[in-house]
């Protein structure tokens, strides 16, 4: 008894502390419990970017009794090397060392494999990933994470700490089987969910069309955007090529840089607007003042040309991009008021766009203007600005003069739901409403007489301008004969805009003008989304033209589905819903093949005349074969030289048509 | 009371009962069951809560579980439901993007510019009504 009490006594006294400490280790498991990262949502609460749990895998060397056959297992079901794995194991066995991660975020598919291995001293812990459920879509505005969850770029490294939540951590009582039976500790805050202003299907029809004519440009890059110019909301944000921010390891630095933004071009010809913008508003002249153009002007140190000629009118000269006439204004305004205005439309600074590296673009001040910089400027030229600067400037025209501050993330929710965070966007008024008014007037010229009549829209009036700048070459220091930035940058409705799209594309090959390659984007992209923004049309659906030969095409019947929808929108709202309907369409391109292009279209039965699709892209005349019901087979690519059946021909819907596209003729 | 040596047997001595002692002996008794009875509560109350304790860790690892297929579940929806998956459906069965030539206004005076959502019908058969979700 007495050996016992005296063990006793030893065991309660002088090893209290370590016993009590071994049966901590024993008893208590300590378990981190990750803030599962925030949600990033669209204006309309779609999903962009989620964290999801899965398994990684580590190691305990010291238990895997055959390092060999570990390693043979692991590697094939990893899919890493199977030496080096074995070497890690060997080495870390070797070192008495506890833990080798063996595989990071793995997906359901592996983790299910390598548990299916029984491995002794292979053990799963879970992790959060990143998933982003749309792919490409909005990369660069999204951003990524890295291996750790920290955000890397886009709205994942701005909001970082947001998103990022607070961990908790949980003391776990276990049994001698290691099964929990009580736990206490704090629970992790999840992180804050981000809204944005991105409209998911504006976001896709942007990137569709933007890679789809940086591909049939051959250009370098493209970037476009679309502002709403009421609240200066991003709706769209693109840069072609994209990249899929699900595995954006492996994506070059170039291909993650958000060109909207962190590239500078010089603009020129958008960039007159802002001598003409000043020029209105300082009452210097009126829209329908003649201006001589004589085809050149001097300034100190060298002569502009001009292909524009005659004495033009204001509009007109707008409508023809006059290098002289924006000079002249540029003159009558003077440098100093000059550089207010381009100042005032938010040139040389940052935009604010809650977006990680974005320039201010170069915009040197007037001390610092060279002679001859009254020459360059007002045209665009010795100044560099990026896509959203020069959007946002015209998203201050189409809003009567009131520049709102383009922005991305509308608003900023805890967990569970309420809004901390709230947008609010500074404005400010850059000139009156009047001078704006007649600035859009005369920029829809530009569309209907002037140089970006590709940019008309199919039931819509649309206002731009079209810019074609020369690239600095970096060698010589000129202006490179053969690289081009072409650009459009516009809005519709004229009176009452609910979008301004901007649209650049750098160095195309071939065509370069702005007028021939980016108006057209604008038009492909403004026709999609004003319908879908639920934007009333403003002009005759066959305004933009006889190409769409929509007063021509039969009327295919309804489906189904949209004759009971029909019906049902009309029983509900009383309303008169149209009948028009467009047949389906299918494109399907073969490589390396002859045919490049074949359209199925779905027939109809009335006949009708054969349109002249000569001298037309591939895309327009499918999309008018569609509307008329017509089959068609495309041969090589470019513009349609031939036609077969012949203009004129009678045709029925449902019958094949033969277009033989080519380049150059 | 005091007790008489068994070896002197004495018949004329009577035990008188002692109340006292009786009553002591039951407070004793019951003391004691009620001490074995606070045990066994005690016990089974201690065995309850580790058992509970058991099914509560259970569930909430259940719980993290499902709010962990949740979210495996709300993303396989986005990801099914993305713009480009919806345009594919929509054009297998055979619609297209509206076109401003589709759209009329169900209003008598027609609207200019931006309408209200209530005034506007695109014919159903587009991938934008489809698109809207």
């Amino acid at each position: 008894m007495v050996a016992v009490g005296a063990r006793l006594t030893y065991l309660q006294t002088s090893q209290h502390e370590w016993l009590a400490r071994r049966a901590r280790a024993q008893q208590l498991d300590v378990e981190p419990q990750a803030a599962v990262r925030g949600l990033i949502l669209d204006r309309q609460g779609r999903e962009l970017a989620r964290s999801v749990g899965v398994d990684s895998f580590f190691a305990d060397p010291r238990e895997i009794e055959d390092v060999d056959a570990a390693a043979s297992g692991l590697a094939r079901v990893l899919k890493v090397d199977q030496t080096s794995l074995a070497a890690r194991l060997r080495e870390a066995k070797d070192a008495k060392r506890g833990f080798v991660w063996l595989a990071r975020k793995v997906d359901e598919e592996q983790s299910r494999a390598v548990e299916g291995l029984k491995i002794k001293g292979v053990y799963p812990v879970e992790e959060q990933k990143r998933r982003y459920p749309n792919g490409a879509l909005a990369a660069h505005v999204v951003g990524f994470v890295g291996l750790d969850d920290k955000g890397l770029a886009g709205v994942e490294q701005m909001y970082d700490a947001a998103l990022t939540g607070e961990p908790g951590r949980l003391v776990v009582d276990t049994d001698a089987k290691r099964r929990a039976f009580e736990s206490a500790g704090s629970a992790p805050q999840d992180g804050r969910t981000l809204v944005l202003t991105i409209d998911q299907t504006v976001q896709y029809i942007v990137e569709r069309e933007l890679t789809a004519a940086v591909e049939k440009s051959q250009a370098k890059s493209g970037a476009a955007v679309v502002i709403d110019p009421r609240t200066g909301e991003i709706l769209a944000l693109a840069n072609a090529p994209a990249f899929d921010p699900n595995d954006a390891a492996g994506v070059s630095a170039d291909a993650r840089r958000n060109a909207a933004l962190q590239n500078i071009y010089e603009p020129g010809s958008t960039f007159k607007v802002v001598a003409y913008s000043g020029s209105l508003e300082e009452k210097l002249i009126k829209p329908d003042d003649k201006i001589e153009c004589p085809g050149s002007i001097s300034v100190p140190g060298r002569v502009v040309h001009d292909h524009a000629r005659g004495t033009l009118t204001a509009t007109e000269a707008l409508a023809k991009s006059s290098n002289v006439a924006a000079i002249k204004l540029g003159m009558r305004l003077g440098n100093e008021r000059l550089y207010d205005y381009i100042r005032r439309f938010g040139f040389g600074s940052k935009t604010g766009v809650e977006l990680p590296g974005e320039t201010a673009g170069l915009v040197r001040p007037v001390s610092k203007w060279q002679p001859g910089s009254i020459g360059s400027v007002p045209i665009g030229q010795e100044v560099g600005v990026t896509p959203v600067q020069m959007a946002a400037a015209y998203a201050t025209i189409a809003n009567d003069g009131v520049r709102v501050a383009p922005h991305l993330v509308r608003e900023v929710r805890d967990a569970e739901g309420k809004v901390v965070e709230q947008s609010q966007p500074e404005s400010h008024r850059v000139v009156s409403a009047e001078t704006a008014r007649e600035l859009r007037g005369m920029l829809e010229m530009v569309t209907l007489k002037g140089t970006a009549r590709a940019a008309r829209l199919e039931g819509y009036t649309a206002a731009g301008k079209t810019g074609t700048a020369q690239k600095v070459d970096p060698k010589t220091h000129a202006y490179s004969q053969t690289k081009y930035v072409g650009s459009f940058v516009g809005f519709a409705p004229v009176e009452n805009p609910a979008a301004v799209i901007i649209v650049v594309l750098d160095e195309p090959v071939g065509a370069h003008q702005g007028g021939a390659v980016a108006a057209p984007v604008f038009s492909e992209i403004a026709d999609q989304i004003l319908p879908y923004l639920d934007v009333m049309p403003d002009n005759a659906p066959d305004a933009k033209a006889p190409a769409r030969q929509l007063a021509a095409a039969p009327a295919p019947a309804l489906t189904a589905s949209a004759q009971a929808a029909a019906r049902a929108a009309k029983e509900h709202e009383g309303a008169t819903v149209s009948t028009v309907a467009l047949p389906e369409v299918a494109v399907s391109t073969t490589p390396g093949g002859e045919i490049s292009e074949i359209v199925y279209a779905s027939a109809g039965e009335r006949a009708l005349l054969m349109p002249d699709l000569r001298g037309r892209s591939v895309r327009d005349v499918a999309r008018v074969c569609a509307q008329l019901g017509l089959e068609l087979e495309a041969r090589g690519e470019g513009r349609a030289v031939r036609q077969t059946p012949a203009v004129g021909s009678q045709v029925e819907a449902g019958q094949s048509v033969r277009i033989e596209f080519g380049r150059g003729e | 009371m005091r007790r008489v040596p068994q070896q002197y047997p004495n018949p004329h001595v009577r035990r008188e009962r002692d109340p006292r002692a009786a009553r002591r002996q039951t407070l004793l008794l019951a003391s004691c069951l009620a001490l074995a009875a606070g045990f066994v509560y005690a016990a089974r109350q201690q065995i309850l809560a580790v058992d509970y304790g058991y099914k509560t860790e259970a569930l909430r690892r259940e719980r993290e579980q499902l709010l962990d297929e949740r979210r495996r579940l709300l993303l396989t929806v986005e990801e099914s439901s993305s713009p480009a998956q919806l345009e594919q459906a929509a054009r297998e069965l055979g619609m297209q993007p509206a076109r401003a030539a589709q759209i009329e206004a169900a209003a008598p005076q027609r609207e200019q510019g931006r309408a209200g959502g209530g005034r506007v019908f695109v014919a159903a058969a587009t991938a934008g009504t489809v698109m809207r979700r």
